[in-house]
C-alpha cells in the first residue's frame, strides 16, 4: 500500500533508468557449499579439508630432499630424497579412499578421508568444512630378528578430525585434533600415543598460487628427542596438475612421521625441500 | 501553468502510473555456454536465469547467477567459479537493455529482434547488440538468442598453460518464457 501510494505522487522517481534490474534483484535464496578452502588434498604435510571430486582418481607425488645444511657436497640435499606417491579415489563429495607408499621404511598406508560437512555460505550458512581422516601404515622394512616375527609391531595408526574455513577469498585456515597411535616404539623413553594439533594456513596471492603452512603441535607428554613439524609452501595451479614447492623439518610425508617423529630442526638448518605434485584423472 | 502544461504532466504522470502495469517475467530462464578448444569442449548450463521484459517501454533485464552453472565435471565448475569468474566477488551477470524498434513488434506474433544495452560480466560492463528470436502467444512470451562473448573483454584470464583448454570466444545462448504478472 505504501508502495502504491509512493508511486502515485511520484511516478517519475520510480521509474527510473534501471529499474527493471532492481525489481528482478532478489535476496540471495539459496545455501551453497564454498569451494576451494584449500588448493590441494594437503595443505603441505597436514591433510586438508579439500577432498577429492566425484570419480576422479587423484595422483599424487611427493618428494623430500635431503637436509639442507649437508652443504654443497650433496648439492643441498639434493642427492638424497624420500619419495611417497599415493591413489587416491573420490567415491562421492564426501567419501575419498586411497592408499599410498612411503620410501621411509618402506611404509604402506590405505587411508579414507569423510567429510561430515561442508562450509556453506548463503541462506542456510554454516562456517566451516568438517572432515574426518583415518589412515593406517605398515612399515615393511626388512629388519634384524627381533620385531621381524611380529606384524602387529610394524603398524601405527592415525586419526585426525580436520576444521576448515575459507575466511576470505584469499585467506583460509584450518585445525586439526590428532591422534597418532605407534604399535612399537624405538626406546622406552618414547610413548605409543601421540596427540596433536595441527594448525593450516593459506594465503591466495592470485587465482592460481597460494602461500602455504602448517604446524603440529604435539600435546602432553611426548619424547623430547623429536620437534614439532613446520612446513611452508608454495602451491601452483595449473588447470589440472597442483605443485606444491615447499620447505619443511620433516622428511617424511605421513602422519605417524611427521607428527610424532619429526628429527629435523628449523634452528639448525636441518630442513628439506621438497614437493607434493598432484594430477587429476577424470574416470567418468 | 498553462492548460498544455498541466494536460502533459498530467498524461506523462498517468502514462508512468499505467507503465508499471505490463511486466512479464521469469526465474526459472535457461542459459548456457559452450567452449570449444583443441584439447576440451566445456559447455554448462543453468535454470535458473530471471528476466523481466517491460511490455509497455520494451525495455528488457537478465540476471544470470553464476554459481548456477551445472558442468559435466565438478573440477570445471570449482575452476570456473574461483578462478575464471570469481563468485564469491561477482555472483550475478546482468544485463539491461532495450528491444529495438518495439513500438512495430510489439503487435506481431513472432519476429526477429535486434537488443541492446549493458552487459556485466565478471565485474566488467560492456555495451552490445545482439539479435534474438520473439514470439507471443496468449500470455507467454518467448525470447531466445544465441551470442558470442569473448573473455578478454571482461577481464577473465586463461593462463597460457591452459590456453588449449578453454576457448578464447565461448558461444552463450539464452532462452526464456515469460509470464505476464498480474
Amino acid at each position: 500500500m505504501n508502495k502504491l501510494l509512493l508511486q502515485l505522487c511520484f511516478p517519475i522517481i520510480l521509474f527510473g533508468q534501471g529499474s527493471l534490474l532492481d525489481e528482478l534483484e532478489v535476496p540471495e535464496q539459496k545455501t551453497h557449499p564454498v569451494t576451494d578452502i584449500f588448493k590441494g588434498t594437503r595443505v603441505v604435510n597436514l591433510q586438508s579439508v579439500e577432498m577429492v571430486h566425484p570419480n576422479i582418481l587423484q595422483f599424487m607425488v611427493s618428494h623430500r630432499f635431503g637436509a639442507i645444511n649437508d652443504g654443497f657436497y650433496t648439492l643441498f640435499g639434493l642427492d638424497e630424497a624420500e619419495i611417497r606417491f599415493d591413489f587416491q579415489y573420490g567415491y562421492s563429495d564426501r567419501i575419498t579412499l586411497g592408499v599410498g607408499r612411503d620410501s621411509f621404511e618402506k611404509t604402506y598406508e590405505v587411508f579414507s578421508k569423510i567429510k561430515i560437512k561442508d562450509q556453506l555460505a548463503g541462506k542456510n550458512s554454516f562456517p566451516m568444512a568438517i572432515v574426518f581422516y583415518s589412515a593406517m601404515f605398515i612399515n615393511t622394512e626388512e629388519t634384524g630378528p627381533t620385531m621381524d616375527s611380529y606384524y602387529n609391531n610394524r603398524l601405527s595408526f592415525v586419526n585426525q578430525f580436520i576444521f576448515g574455513r575459507k575466511l576470505s577469498k584469499s585467506l583460509s585456515v584450518e585445525i586439526a585434533p590428532t591422534f597418532v597411535h605407534r604399535n612399537f616404539v624405538l626406546t622406552q623413553m618414547d610413548i605409543h600415543d601421540t596427540y596433536a594439533v595441527g594448525i593450516g594456513a593459506k594465503n591466495a596471492i592470485n587465482p592460481w598460487v597460494t602461500i602455504n603452512m602448517d604446524y603440529c603441535f604435539r600435546l602432553g607428554s611426548f619424547s623430547t628427542q623429536y620437534n614439532n613439524s613446520l612446513s611452508i609452501g608454495l602451491d601452483i595451479e595449473t588447470g589440472g596438475h597442483i605443485f606444491q614447492i615447499h620447505v619443511t623439518n620433516s622428511q617424511g610425508m605421513f602422519e605417524r612421521s611427521f607428527i610424532s617423529e619429526t628429527s629435523g630442526n628449523w634452528s639448525k638448518g636441518e630442513v628439506y625441500f621438497g614437493f607434493n605434485l598432484s594430477r587429476p584423472f577424470q574416470m567418468k | 501553468m498553462s492548460i498544455k502544461n498541466t494536460l502533459y504532466i498530467l498524461f506523462l504522470w498517468l502514462g508512468m502510473l499505467f507503465a508499471n502495469d505490463s511486466k512479464y517475467m521469469t526465474r526459472e530462464g535457461f542459459a548456457s555456454f559452450f567452449s570449444h578448444a583443441p584439447l576440451e569442449d566445456i559447455y554448462a548450463e543453468n535454470n535458473t536465469v530471471s528476466c523481466m521484459l517491460n511490455t509497455q517501454s520494451g525495455e528488457i533485464a537478465f540476471i544470470i547467477p553464476i554459481k548456477e552453472f551445472q558442468f559435466e565435471k565438478s573440477l570445471m565448475k570449482e575452476h570456473f567459479n574461483e578462478n575464471y569468474l570469481e563468485s564469491d566477488l561477482f555472483p550475478t551477470s546482468t544485463f539491461v537493455g532495450k528491444i529495438e524498434s518495439w513500438n512495430e513488434i510489439k503487435g506481431l506474433d513472432s519476429s526477429k529482434v535486434t537488443v541492446s544495452g549493458d552487459i556485466m560480466i565478471h565485474g566488467y560492463k560492456k555495451t552490445i547488440t545482439e539479435n534474438g528470436l520473439y514470439k507471443k502467444s496468449g500470455d507467454t512470451i518467448i525470447g531466445e538468442t544465441t551470442f558470442h562473448i569473448k573473455l578478454e573483454d571482461f577481464g577473465i584470464k586463461i593462463p597460457t598453460i591452459v590456453f588449449k583448454n578453454i576457448a578464447e570466444i565461448v558461444d552463450v545462448t539464452i532462452r526464456v518464457e515469460l509470464k505476464g504478472q498480474k
